[in-house]
């Protein structure tokens, strides 16, 4: 018997694993604290990112094939940037529709795991505060968030096409997972407006004209900072917002986890020091600095 | 960039000739959807964050792709300014899967080597195929300086764009010097995979 509530196989994603430390560290350190224990995928590869499927549907399928022909069974599969996500379902949906595709890739790539769930990050820690809710699970030391003032922000990650999500865009996941970390939410109009993607690399000036419309419309609800839980979004909108006037910090859903479970200064000095604006007057001004 | 005035007052009436009956049904089986069921009801462009850039936008094209006019779909602007998002097919009351259908009509353009709506876009969807095919992971650094390069002709602007913006990012650490790579038998999996694709002889 394991001592964790639950092992999960572990997809990273191109931008977490050579870019984003600042929101992989909290990560792992978070999800130890709370009994869940990630297994990085044996030599995975891009899912095709934004490109992959644009340039190819037999391509975006069978790299989503490869990867998850190294998930081992009887594990859960935690992808935590939505674009990999969104891509990885779209293909093991292929692979479940189709059993020609399936039986080629199989071909090439082995047994490929298609009977154990593909998650997102916020499916996993809302499934432990439901559990904690209904009494089932304890979390070691807590440490609330004092009320920090939070626009959720979940970028074009929410959404799919109706095959893989027939309900739509999730609409409470990352809401409740705040209010149980003891946060306040405020109402806001573009919780799923697009951070512009590829788009901030192309033409920049499209990229600002969008966050400037993400930013002014968190900043005049009355937010201090934007969660994400997408690496990408979260660098896309503070490079973007550099030219404005007033910024707004974006904080990463694993950094306010890692702080809500109690992770000691010494070891989140560093992540602060990544972001483009400083949160750190923020966290001191609601005493989250410990 | 500019905001696109939208093409839809067509100066000539679409003759019958100009358009391929074949078309929506080889896109409606390869994007894996019902055309047919569109009502027009523009929710697409109505929650599409480039709706303003396009030429067409999401509902034109589906219009277009309906009423077989292939090159009109085909080299409009509209299929490369699509980020992806997936907006469009969420908000669908009718659950087309309207960006499988735009990636169709990408893959479609190139296949048919026809030109480019959007050469900086598709130029950086080729660099970032590139990137994978070298190292099977997307390596940031090395996609933004290969796509500086493609784009020279674009101009001053261009070239200096973001440059010391991304130097302070290399500096500070965001973003890594070294590429992530998947191991020699892997690569040549995902090489193969790759080359399967339209993109590759364009």
């Amino acid at each position: 018997m394991s001592n964790y509530l639950l092992e999960a196989s572990f997809f990273p994603g191109c931008t977490l694993k050579t870019g984003a430390d600042e929101s992989r560290e909290p990560m792992y350190l978070a999800l130890e604290k709370m009994g869940v224990k990630l297994y990085e995928l044996e030599d995975w590869n891009c899912c095709g990112s934004s490109s992959g499927h644009a340039m190819g549907h037999e391509v975006a399928t069978s790299l989503g094939a490869r990867n998850l022909s190294k998930a081992p069974l009887g594990r859960p599969i935690v992808i935590p940037c939505p674009n990999c996500f969104r891509n990885i379902s779209t293909a093991r949906h292929h692979l479940i529709e189709d059993p020609a595709t399936l039986k080629a890739n199989e071909a090439e790539f082995g047994r490929i795991n298609l009977t154990d769930p593909v998650l997102n990050i916020y499916d996993i820690i809302h499934h432990v505060f439901n559990l904690v809710r209904m009494g089932s699970y304890t979390l070691p030391e807590t440490k609330p968030l004092n009320g920090l003032k939070v626009a959720v922000y979940y970028g074009c990650g929410a959404m799919y096409p109706k095959a893989l999500r027939p309900a739509g865009p999730p609409r409470d996941t990352l809401e409740r997972i705040i209010l149980e970390m003891g946060g306040e939410l405020i109402t806001w109009p573009w919780p799923h407006k697009c951070c512009s993607a590829f788009a901030s690399a192309v033409y920049p000036e499209i990229a600002e004209d969008m966050v400037s419309q993400i930013i002014t419309g968190a900043r005049e609800q009355g937010a201090e900072c934007l969660v994400t839980s997408c690496a990408m979004c979260q660098m896309n909108i503070e490079m973007r917002e550099m030219p404005m006037t007033n910024h707004l910090p974006v904080l990463h859903l694993n950094q306010l986890l890692a702080l809500f479970m109690g992770v000691k200064a010494s070891e989140h000095e560093k992540w602060w020091k990544l972001h483009l604006v400083d949160p750190r007057p923020l966290l001191q001004k609601y005493n989250l600095w410990n | 960039m500019e905001r696109e005035p939208k093409k839809f007052s067509s100066p000539e009436p679409i003759k019958a000739s100009d358009s391929d009956a074949k078309f929506p049904k080889e896109v409606a089986k390869l994007a894996g959807t019902d055309l047919n069921a569109c009502l027009t009801c523009m929710s697409c462009s109505g929650g599409c964050p480039m709706y303003q850039y396009m030429d067409y936008g999401p509902h034109g094209i589906m219009r277009l792709v309906v009423l077989g006019l292939k090159k009109e779909a085909l080299t409009s602007n509209t299929i490369w300014r699509c980020l992806g998002c997936h907006t469009c097919a969420a908000v669908c009351p009718m659950a087309i899967n309207i960006a499988s259908v735009m990636d169709y009509l990408r893959q479609e353009c190139l296949a048919e080597k026809l030109p480019v709506g959007d050469k900086p876009l598709w130029e950086f969807h080729r660099c970032m195929m590139n990137t994978i095919n070298r190292h099977g992971r997307v390596h940031k650094l090395e996609l933004m300086v290969e796509h500086k390069i493609r784009n020279l002709g674009q101009g001053p602007q261009a070239w200096l764009q973001d440059g010391p913006l991304g130097t302070k990012m290399l500096l500070m650490g965001k973003l890594h010097l070294l590429a992530s790579n998947v191991m020699s038998t892997g690569k040549a999996q995902v090489r193969k995979i790759l080359a399967a694709a339209p993109w590759k002889n364009y």
